[in-house]
């Protein structure tokens, strides 16, 4: 009777929504810092090609966190 | 012409509700940030100011929720939702002075569906919208905060923790710039809302715009949004004392994970048009990011009082509405009712803070 009335679909939607979008942002993000110190890391060790595809993971990294908010952030402006 | 007295009483009602609710959670939106040294006050609390601002354009579903779902349009009067803001108000102004925690959002409802009963009975209530899109997910909500900022931390930790903290510390106070920012934007589009959606059923009940074309008028939008984002910009001059350090001692990191899991709970209700109480919300990803470092770092103390009170905002609001809704038309439905009680009101409000302003004053130094 109670769970009726309770749109079940849409709770479901916002409970998965906000951990997958939660851990997504956790793992990239952190992922972008691991790849910035590393880079940085290896530049002062003079190891220039792992410098640089350390410094592109956290490029990428970002951009990809970017991206996540931008898309969460459009579907949300869905006016009725 | 009566009316129209109650109307313009009404929007200038709501419209102080929604500066108070900036005023108010200005502090929940910008602490953490401030307190790990993210970024410096001023900036902090004017780009808190912007972005409620901008976040209150991104959508109307939150509002439309509270316009028409939780209460008969048709049984509303502008009398009733006079009554609604000022028992929330009044509401407010009691856990305020007690120093009690509590949600401007669960009040304002609360006081709806009180003075909505008040007027019409239960049959104007719609228990079904209240159930589905209010208490249902008010009780879910925080848990998935502290779930989310709890996966965040062990995730972060795990995945940086045995870097140099220097560089790691650096780059989560410029993910706590974007985390702090995200949240005031989900913060002005969830809270700012509401008052559209009580500013939009006063247009109804005035005959302004049909109960069947239920839509949000862009002056609404933009009075409201103006109306968050200039309570956010003068509350975060007074922050006194913080949800984060009334909660738990936190790092960079669990600042960035507390707000990034807040601001995704907030957005995803957003998404589904439920006026979630952001302060529960940031409250539950806190002590979640707490826990997840060590489960003692928790005030759990202050974390009961706190779902205490939340538990006594709805009835306790729906009581208040009820009790002004009697009181304002002791004197009639025209607009004498509603200026009695708002001048009572504004006295009142007037009286509570000098007060409180005296006894918060150090006592005076003796020659």
């Amino acid at each position: 009777m109670i769970t009726a009335a309770i749109d079940i679909h849409a709770l479901l939607k916002m409970v998965y929504t906000s951990i997958v979008a939660s851990v997504a942002v956790a793992v990239i993000f952190s992922a972008a810092i691991l790849g910035a110190t590393r880079s940085t890391e290896a530049r002062r060790e003079h190891r220039s090609i792992a410098a640089t595809a350390y410094a592109a993971i956290a490029g990428a990294s970002l951009l990809l966190a970017a991206a996540i908010v931008i898309y969460g952030l459009t579907l949300v402006a869905h006016k009725t | 012409m009566s009316g129209d007295i109650i109307l313009v009483i009404v929007i200038a009602t709501a419209l102080a509700f929604d500066f108070t609710n900036g005023f108010h959670d200005t502090a929940n939106v910008v602490a953490s940030a401030i307190s790990t040294r993210a970024i410096a006050p001023k900036p902090a609390v004017t780009m808190a100011a912007l972005l409620n601002f901008v976040g209150a354009f991104l959508s109307l579903k939150v509002a439309a929720t509270v316009g028409k779902g939780f209460v008969d349009t048709n049984a509303v009067t502008t009398t009733v939702i006079f009554a609604a803001l000022v028992g929330a108000i009044a509401w407010n102004l009691i856990t305020w002075y007690f120093a009690l925690p509590s949600s401007s959002s669960h009040a304002l409802i609360g006081g709806l569906v009180g003075a909505v009963i008040a007027a019409q009975g239960f049959a104007a209530v719609n228990g079904d919208g209240l159930l589905s899109n209010l208490i249902v997910p008010a009780i879910i909500a925080p848990p998935i905060a502290f779930l989310g900022a709890g996966l965040m931390i062990l995730l972060i930790y795990r995945i940086v923790g045995k870097l140099n903290p220097g560089p790691v510390g650096h780059g989560f106070r410029l993910g706590q710039l974007a985390s702090s920012g995200l949240l005031a934007l989900s913060h002005g589009t969830n809270d700012a809302q509401k008052t559209m959606g009580v500013i939009a059923l006063a247009l109804v009940a005035h005959g302004d715009i049909s109960a069947n074309a239920f839509y949000v008028p862009d002056w609404v939008v933009i009075a409201s949004a103006s109306a968050i984002a200039l309570g956010t910009f003068v509350g975060g001059w007074r922050i006194i004392k913080t949800l984060g350090s009334r909660i738990i001692e936190m790092d960079v990191a669990q600042g960035f994970a507390a707000q990034a899991a807040g601001a995704t709970v907030i957005l995803a209700a957003t998404s589904a048009g439920y006026p979630l109480s952001t302060t529960h919300v940031i409250s539950g990803s806190i002590m979640g990011s707490g826990a997840a470092k060590r489960l003692s770092a928790v005030r759990w103390g202050v974390a009961g009082n706190i779902v205490g009170a939340w538990m006594l905002t709805l009835p306790a609001a729906a009581a208040m509405g009820a009790i002004v809704y009697a009181i304002t038309t002791l004197f009639g439905h025209g607009a004498i009712g509603p200026l009695i009680i708002s001048l009572a009101l504004l006295l009142t409000l007037a009286a509570v803070f000098i007060r409180r302003l005296q006894q918060a004053s150090p006592a005076p130094i003796a020659p």
